[in-house]
């Protein structure tokens, strides 16, 4: 199932997303929305029926300069730099916001990001499983943020997988950041993902993968329940640093077509001159927001709007996660083994074409994940036939 | 100690009699017994140094008497009885007509049990873990020494250090080992992992038991001449495939998977672990 990850310049498009798409959700940011605001949207986004509507208490960084965070009742009156700190009271706090104020039916714990694993970082996730575990009639979910050392470093990763498989809540809303800032990853980070998710998974929790972006669809392989992603690239590649200036940068982002055949993000000029070249039979699949662009003989001639890309990409998002989701589990990871051979030969064909992939081609990604998802249907290929 | 208690406790006791000593260590005294209405016994009397040793006995007791199948020893009677300030706790159990599993294992070295009674025993300790389980209870001690094999069952003894998940742990979180059996204990108990203790950690004894009783030795223990080396073993070695000793691959599917050093990667539960053992093919 698709969720849409709350970014900037979302709000009002929210509740329309909602209500003409079925079995999709949204995961709310105190990044966005002072508490006065989401106090006065969720209700709103609450009436739209079979949505699941969730809320992230951006606990990655508490030491955070951005005031509609701070506004929150949960992180008033603490000063997180000091011993003070009481893990417990800030959790039920945490807690009593979403059940109380907001209402939900799922809710998301606190969590700690962390790049270097410790036992104090352990203990206070598993205090805080155990604190959700306490409450009745929700759906409770353990926030897992995590940074690429210790994904990448195989005792650590296991040491968090070993102890998230025994929390006793029902779900687990994984973040993650990418080694070195990429945007896309390689086949070792997304295999190790897969296993450690597949494991999760086994253990009956439900798994949300938050921040995700289109290459986060191969995680569904393992069985996961939710992707979460959304407009602008800072909700699509997590990040933990809740800075104003990074949030600031990321607005400066130019518009970027998402192309769902070669699963590339390209510039409306690179894709006028690609037509021009005759390859246009190679960009798609449309969606109302692309019906110009696409059948444009000239793409730049078309006036082509930040909120139709972020339309196009959420569209495209939502029906791949359809298509995968809506599958029995054990049959995912041969669908997509399919789903990514066939835009490895699109961008291959593209390739031969010496089109201008650019820094957001899918091109080289491509080959890494199929390398990931072939690997992992190969060492596990019997646990997977019996999810 | 006990010279001077025993008596007095017997007088309370009334239906025990013929009462000779036969195992002694630690803190506890073992004696085989008579008792009126149940037969041949087994009275322990157990002399607690501290309120911790007092609670661990408290809950083995529990432990056992909420274990009601002839997977597991009966627990008759239990008490807490006073003489002169010194406090002693009694416990009433069946005596078990048996052989533990090591006297057995010794008995055809270097040669393993045979392949029939191996599938027996097997059957037994994969239920018994299944019960377990859904007392959420975690034996923490599954070797040869605790499994009594008698001539119409087999049974799982000894629940001094399992763990009850529904209860606070009263191990030592800052001890470097949690308490272990060197060769059978997981990477888990090994470094006091205490909060991934699970039904898992006996799994992975379960499969040493398992591989002993299929070529004779224990994996870990094999070569080794410390309890140091066992533990260094268990950490790090991947023993060798029961194929090689020639047993059919699926033996080495289940064992290998329940010996997987990474808890997350072994069955998540009996009902997987179950899966997987009926899919071993006995009839090589």
């Amino acid at each position: 199932m698709f969720l849409l990850q709350q970014g900037w310049g979302m709000l009002s498009h929210i509740e329309n997303y909602l209500s003409e798409h079925q079995n999709t959700g949204i995961i709310l940011s105190p990044r966005i929305c002072d508490c006065e605001q989401m106090e006065r949207y969720v209700p709103i986004y609450s009436t739209v029926p079979n949505t699941e509507i969730l809320f992230d208490p951006h606990f990655y960084e508490p030491r955070t300069d951005l005031p509609r965070i701070l506004s929150y009742p949960y992180f008033q009156d603490y000063d997180f730099s000091t011993q003070t700190f009481n893990a417990q009271v800030f959790c039920e706090n945490v807690i009593n916001y979403q059940v109380n104020t907001l209402q939900l039916d799922s809710i998301i714990l606190p969590g700690r990001y962390t790049n270097s694993l410790t036992e104090s970082w352990l203990q206070m996730h598993h205090d805080f499983a155990h604190i959700g575990a306490s409450i009745h009639n929700k759906t409770i979910y353990s926030t897992v943020a995590l940074g690429p050392d210790v994904i990448l470093n195989a005792d650590n990763f296991d040491n968090v997988i070993d102890e998230v498989i025994n929390y006793p809540v029902n779900g687990v809303y994984l973040v993650f950041e990418h080694p070195n800032g990429d945007f896309l990853v390689n086949q070792e980070f997304l295999y190790v993902l897969l296993d450690g998710l597949l494991s999760i998974v086994l253990s009956g929790k439900k798994v949300i993968i938050g921040y995700a972006n289109q290459q986060s669809i191969i995680l569904a392989a393992a069985g996961i329940d939710y992707i979460a992603s959304g407009n602008y690239r800072n909700v699509r590649a997590f990040d933990h640093l809740n800075s104003t200036d990074r949030d600031t940068e990321n607005m400066r982002k130019g518009v970027w077509y998402f192309d769902g055949n070669t699963f590339g993000e390209y510039k409306v000029p690179a894709l006028s001159l690609a037509f021009r070249r005759g390859l246009n039979d190679f960009f798609g699949p449309p969606t109302l927001f692309t019906h110009e662009l696409l059948n444009a003989q000239v793409p730049t001639d078309v006036p082509w709007r930040e909120s139709d890309a972020f339309g196009h990409y959420l569209e495209l998002m939502h029906q791949y996660c359809q298509e995968v989701f809506t599958r029995p589990k054990n049959e995912r990871a041969q669908y997509l083994l399919h789903f990514f051979e066939q835009r490895r030969d699109i961008n291959t064909a593209l390739s031969s074409g010496v089109f201008p992939f650019g820094d957001r081609g899918f091109n080289n990604a491509v080959n890494e994940t199929l390398s990931a998802l072939n690997a992992f249907i190969h060492d596990k290929g019997t646990i997977l036939s019996s999810l | 100690m006990d010279e001077n208690i025993l008596p007095k406790l017997l007088d309370q006791l009334s239906k025990i009699h013929i009462v000779k000593p036969w195992k002694k260590g630690g803190q506890k005294t073992v004696y085989k017994a008579r008792h009126t209405d149940f037969g041949d016994i087994v009275l322990k009397l157990v002399y607690p140094s501290n309120a911790e040793e007092k609670e661990r006995v408290l809950r083995e007791v529990d432990i056992a008497a909420s274990l009601e199948s002839r997977l597991f020893s009966k627990l008759y009677d239990f008490g807490e009885f006073v003489y002169k300030d010194q406090c002693v706790l009694y416990i009433v159990e069946e005596l078990l007509p048996g052989k533990n599993l090591r006297e057995i294992i010794n008995s055809y070295y270097p040669k393993p049990i045979p392949i029939n009674e191996t599938h027996l025993i097997m059957n037994a300790l994969m239920e018994a873990l299944t019960i377990t389980e859904q007392r959420n209870l975690v034996h923490r001690d599954i070797k040869p020494e605790n499994i009594i094999v008698c001539t119409d069952r087999v049974v799982l003894i000894d629940f001094g250090i399992a763990r009850n998940l529904d209860l606070t742990s009263i191990t030592n979180s800052f001890a470097i080992f949690g308490p272990l059996t060197p060769g059978y204990s997981p990477p888990e108990q090994i470094h006091n992992e205490k909060r991934k203790i699970s039904i898992r950690t006996d799994m992975f004894s379960l499969a040493v038991v398992f591989y002993e009783l299929l070529t004779g030795n224990n994996p870990y223990i094999i070569g080794t001449k410390s309890a140091g080396e066992c533990i260094q073993n268990t950490l790090t070695i991947q023993p060798r495939a029961l194929a090689s000793y020639g047993h059919h691959s699926s033996f080495d599917n289940f064992i290998f998977q329940c010996l997987q050093k990474s808890c997350h990667r072994r069955p998540i539960n009996m009902i997987q672990a179950m899966e997987l053992y009926n899919l071993i093919e006995w009839e090589a």
